[in-house]
């Protein structure tokens, strides 16, 4: 059974309201009080993460009215009486005065509202920024939190190990294992609880009997796949030791997904009969809703004794997982594994010579390529945080400057120096709240967007939402900010001497410090922001590079839909090179269709199948260059080049001659060619695959297999017509849209058989973006935050400029008075501002330099120290700095020296 | 804090639905109970401070309770109205009583 995991409410919410309520009886009670309530909340469905969210929310909602109460209720009671509840003795002076500081602090938080309402324009400006930059860092974070960081919803995930073999001497790293093997490990390991096998493909099976036939993913797993996990079927149950030994009867257990769809929730589906790959199956049980491992699987089999893939040691079909036993940490049961690995090995050295195994989290094999990437995203991202806080620090600079009267009366009616820091550092808590909770509300409508246009290949994407641990993070995170930049302005605001402060002449000569700092916060600002500006180059050079990748074939007006012939009703070679023969005339004739060719593992694909082949006078010496020599097996019909536009070098297509009784025919890729033979012509030459001669008619141009950014691999291909394969992908071209030939291409194929599942119909246009959505997506992000960073960085140089033309108003009058030239006061200020520019600038490159080796691992064919980006990127800046510069430039030219020496 | 002598409204909804839970009151059936029986929300905040308020008045006492796991281990505060809490609440309803003579027919006509 699935375990109910103890109802705890958020710890920081309980830790935060503990702090506020007064020791003793009353915290106890209405802690203890807010914990029942929000137990009786999650017993709703205490498995539902929508009721843990809402009950979550819940709790922290009770937050502001309970501890904003207590606070000032601590105050006012107090200063009445010490009360009774907390008895007397030594501690009630200090508990008493600590009742003074919250009062002051209600006081302090009425007072600051006060004053944003008397400066809106401050405060809002503050808040949005803020806002900017909590939100996106709190996008970033629910990314990372929802794809990576969240446990898997199964049983004490952490205890979940994958156990993958590795040949050390062949180099091989990651490798699945065969079912002899597994069953060996099975009965041996008992550091790990239980150890459960899942085929590594997941094999489409059709499903007749009612309504269209339907092809549906399945795999293959071992009897105790679902107790090892610790997930339990919905309805009816698992697989039993029986089925997997003898396998006698056929049993099948469905997904949710596909109990719904077919069944429509029917609770008496389970122990009905199923139809599939024409055989009758018994449904015995149905997986829960959040149960989608592998994922998009639709039936699960379990595996058995006779079954084709677990024949012999050599066949490596199975993933293994695996649950540590009670106490037993991976570096253990590993040893263990090895050791019975190294057993297997020495009883079967023909097979399992040099094979070892590995064991690592299945937590970190599933999610640690995402982990990364987002990492340094969320990297990039705080660099926006950085710079809105420096903007914030500067308005907060130029605010205090002009509180230095108020400032200065507090000192002279008694206020501590401290005191007033803390009021200052109260408003800029509340700033930081306020930014933190409308940059909530940016990163939610941030989620919304990312559902939808997010890279589909981002595991867990569409889980992304706001949890406990999330606002969390972003309530800490505003308070961190707000220290990073509330500190200093207090701090500076405050430093002045009474004598100063109310001297005339004392704004200007304390102000002069204040802009030395707000200077090296717009250098902090055009530093961070260029390193920003260098990544988003960076990947937009890698994008664009990835973009102009050759694929090999013409994409467009192509067509992709996968048909299978059901293995009942075609079984020799015959008949199913007449089946395939039959559907490509059918559809050859259809009207829009250009031409048509089929292939079984179509281009832009995440793996495929691999033979080892070699040339027939050049065998391999040993078995283990016997490994090393291999390539992608493809098999094709005719026409498939033609079809797809990729460009026969050197001698011929297959034809329809090649068949199953002719002379066995190979077409190699160009890398192979040049691999196998660099010094003379491949043609007629003869290579070795399944220990039969294929002689090689022709030499094709290479096809980016596996996508754009990835090496062309060795691909050779052979006819479909002398293997006979049940399942092929169509690839037909048209003369108009592509998709709109979709229904007439299903017609055309069940002309020929209505028991033809076909589906999959895709674009291959499509197919390639998709193939790019996660670079795309990197670029789009990385470039969003770029833009925002070079606003702030601009706003932040104009508001400096702005106040030093203000502060200098006197002198550039008495300038223009004496007959400087406007161009000489536009210079003054340009250089003032561009000086600023520069100096961050130059720091900006030097961290670009140091810091791109964090990107290099997304780029793709640009260098990370790439020069045209970095000069670019930082002429760009120079050109968004003098348009900062402008206006504040102008202004000085406009000063009336009339007006200036009269206000003298 | 006013010196009337008289309860505050919440003060005495409050002593009403601790009176109401008959020795079964604490703060969250409290809570229910005058959401129920009156349909008016209040505030946990709201709640216990009135609560220590009506105590520290010597309106009410309170006992704890067993601390049970679903509560965290933390113990249950039982509410029990003081005869001087009764007599308040008896205070109030004859002020209100009073007050309310004659007007009947007036507020009905609205």
């Amino acid at each position: 059974m699935r375990p109910v995991r103890k109802a705890v409410p958020p710890r920081a919410a309980q830790a935060l309201l503990a702090a506020c309520l007064p020791r003793g009886m009353v915290r106890d009670t209405v802690l203890g009080d807010l914990h029942e309530a929000y137990c009786s909340l999650m017993e709703r469905d205490p498995t539902s993460r929508a009721v843990r969210l809402r009950a979550g929310l819940w709790y922290w909602s009770q937050l502001p009215p309970l501890c904003l109460r207590y606070l000032t209720r601590r105050g006012a009671h107090r200063r009445q009486k010490p009360g009774p509840v907390h008895s007397s003795g030594p501690a009630t002076g200090g508990r008493a005065s600590r009742g003074f500081i919250m009062k002051d602090s209600w006081n302090d938080i009425r007072f600051a509202s006060r004053s944003f309402r008397r400066s809106p324009g401050f405060t809002l400006a503050s808040v949005l920024v803020l806002a900017i930059g909590i939100g996106a860092v709190t996008l970033m974070f629910s990314l990372l939190n929802s794809v990576v960081l969240r446990p898997l919803p199964l049983e004490d995930p952490e205890e979940l190990v994958w156990i993958s073999s590795m040949n050390e001497e062949r180099g091989v790293m990651s490798n699945s294992t065969s079912a002899l093997d597994y069953w060996d490990f099975r009965e041996q390991a008992d550091a790990l609880k239980s150890v459960a096998a899942m085929l590594v493909f997941t094999p489409q099976a059709i499903i007749t009997g009612r309504d269209e036939p339907e092809r549906v993913p399945s795999t293959t797993v071992s009897y105790n796949f679902f107790s090892t996990l610790g997930v339990a079927p919905q309805l009816g149950r698992s697989f039993l030791l029986e089925e997997e030994r003898t396998g006698e009867q056929n049993v099948v257990v469905i997904s949710h997904g596909f109990w719904q769809r077919r069944f429509g929730n029917d609770q008496t589906a389970v122990g009905t009969s199923i139809t599939i790959n024409g055989e009758p199956y018994q449904i015995v049980g149905v997986m829960p809703q959040d149960f989608n491992f592998p994922s998009a699987v639709g039936l699960l089999f379990p595996m058995q004794a006779r079954d084709p893939f677990t024949q012999s040691r050599g066949n490596n079909n199975f993933n293994l997982i695996g649950r540590l036993a009670e106490g037993m940490t991976i570096e253990q049961a590993q040893g263990q594994m090895q050791m019975i690995a190294q057993r297997i090995a020495e009883a079967y050295p023909e097979t399992n010579q040099g094979w070892s195994v590995r064991l690592q989290s299945l937590h970190e094999r599933l999610f640690a390529g995402a982990r990364t990437v987002l990492f340094i995203m969320l990297g990039l991202v705080s660099l926006v945080l950085l710079i809105a806080c420096a903007n914030v620090a500067s308005l907060a600079l130029a605010r205090a400057a002009t509180r230095i009267p108020e400032i200065a009366v507090r000192f002279s009616l008694g206020a501590v120096r401290g005191r007033v820091v803390r009021l200052l550092l109260t408003e800029s808590v509340l700033v930081a709240l306020l930014g933190g909770g409308v940059g909530v509300i940016l990163a939610l409508l941030g989620m919304d967007a990312l559902k939808s246009f997010g890279p589909g290949t981002l595991p867990r994407l569409q889980e992304l939402g706001l949890d406990a641990r999330v606002l969390g993070f972003a309530f800490i995170l505003s308070l961190a900010t707000s220290i990073l930049f509330g500190v200093v302005p207090a701090l500076r605001g405050t430093s002045l001497s009474l004598a100063d402060a109310l001297r005339v002449g004392g704004m200007r000569g304390s102000s002069q410090g204040k802009s030395g700092f707000r200077s090296t916060l717009v250098v902090t600002q055009v530093a961070l922001s260029l390193m920003l500006m260098i990544a988003s180059g960076l990947l937009v050079r890698s994008y664009l590079r990835l973009q102009g990748v050759d694929p090999g074939f013409q994409a467009q007006r192509l067509l992709q839909a996968d048909a299978q012939l059901p293995s009942w009703k075609y079984r020799s070679n015959e008949e199913i090179e007449q089946a395939w023969s039959l559907i490509h005339q059918q559809v050859a004739a259809l009207p829009g269709v250009v031409s048509v060719g089929s292939i079984d593992q179509q281009p832009i694909r995440s793996g495929g199948t691999w033979n080892t082949v070699y040339p027939a006078d050049r065998p391999p010496a040993s078995t283990a260059d016997r490994n090393q020599s291999a390539g992608d097996r493809r098999m094709i019909s005719e026409g498939y080049f033609a079809t797809m536009g990729i460009p026969i070098l050197a001698g011929r297509d297959f034809s329809a001659l090649d068949g199953p009784n002719s002379t066995l025919v190979m077409i190699i890729g160009q890398t192979m060619a040049n691999r196998f033979f660099p010094d003379e012509d491949p043609l007629g030459k003869q290579m070795v695959l399944w220990d039969a001669n294929w002689d090689v008619v022709g030499v094709v141009g290479d096809v980016r297999e596996f996508g754009l950014a990835a090496d062309v691999p060795n691909v050779f291909y052979i006819p479909a017509r002398q293997v006979g394969p049940q399942r092929l992908q169509l690839m037909v071209r048209t003369a108009g849209n592509p998709t709109e030939i979709a229904p007439a291409l299903r017609e055309a194929v069940w002309e020929v058989d209505r028991e033809i599942p076909i589906s999959g119909f895709q674009n291959m246009e499509t197919r390639i973006a998709n193939s790019l959505s996660q670079p795309r997506f990197r670029m789009i992000l990385v470039a969003l935050f770029a833009a925002v960073a070079v606003v702030l960085a601009s706003t932040g140089l104009y508001g400096v400029l702005a106040y030093f033309v203000r502060q200098r108003t006197r002198e550039l009058g008495i300038r223009v008075a004496m007959g400087a030239a406007p161009p000489s006061i536009i210079g003054l200020v340009l250089r003032k501002g561009m000086s600023l520019v520069a100096i961050g600038i130059v720091l900006g490159l030097t961290g670009g330099f140091a810091g791109t080796r964090i990107v290099s691992s997304l780029l793709f064919g640009v260098s990370a120290r790439d020069a045209v980006t970095f000069a670019s990127v930082s002429l760009c800046l120079v050109a968004v700095g003098l348009i900062a510069c402008v206006v504040p430039a102008l202004r000085a030219v406009r000063v009336d020296p009339q007006e200036v020496l009269r206000a003298e | 804090m006013k010196r009337t002598g008289y309860l505050g409204e919440l003060e005495q909804m409050i002593l009403l639905a601790v009176l109401q839970l008959n020795g079964e009151a604490f703060g969250t059936n409290v809570l229910q109970e005058l959401s129920e029986r009156v349909g008016r929300t209040v505030s946990r905040g709201a709640l216990y401070v009135t609560l220590d308020r009506l105590e520290e008045k010597g309106m009410l006492t309170s006992q704890l309770g067993d601390p049970t796991p679903r509560r965290g281990g933390k113990p249950k505060r039982y509410l029990t109205v003081t005869p001087a809490g009764l007599a308040a609440v008896r205070r109030s309803r004859t002020a209100w009583l009073q007050l309310w003579e004659g007007l009947d027919s007036i507020l009905e006509q609205q």
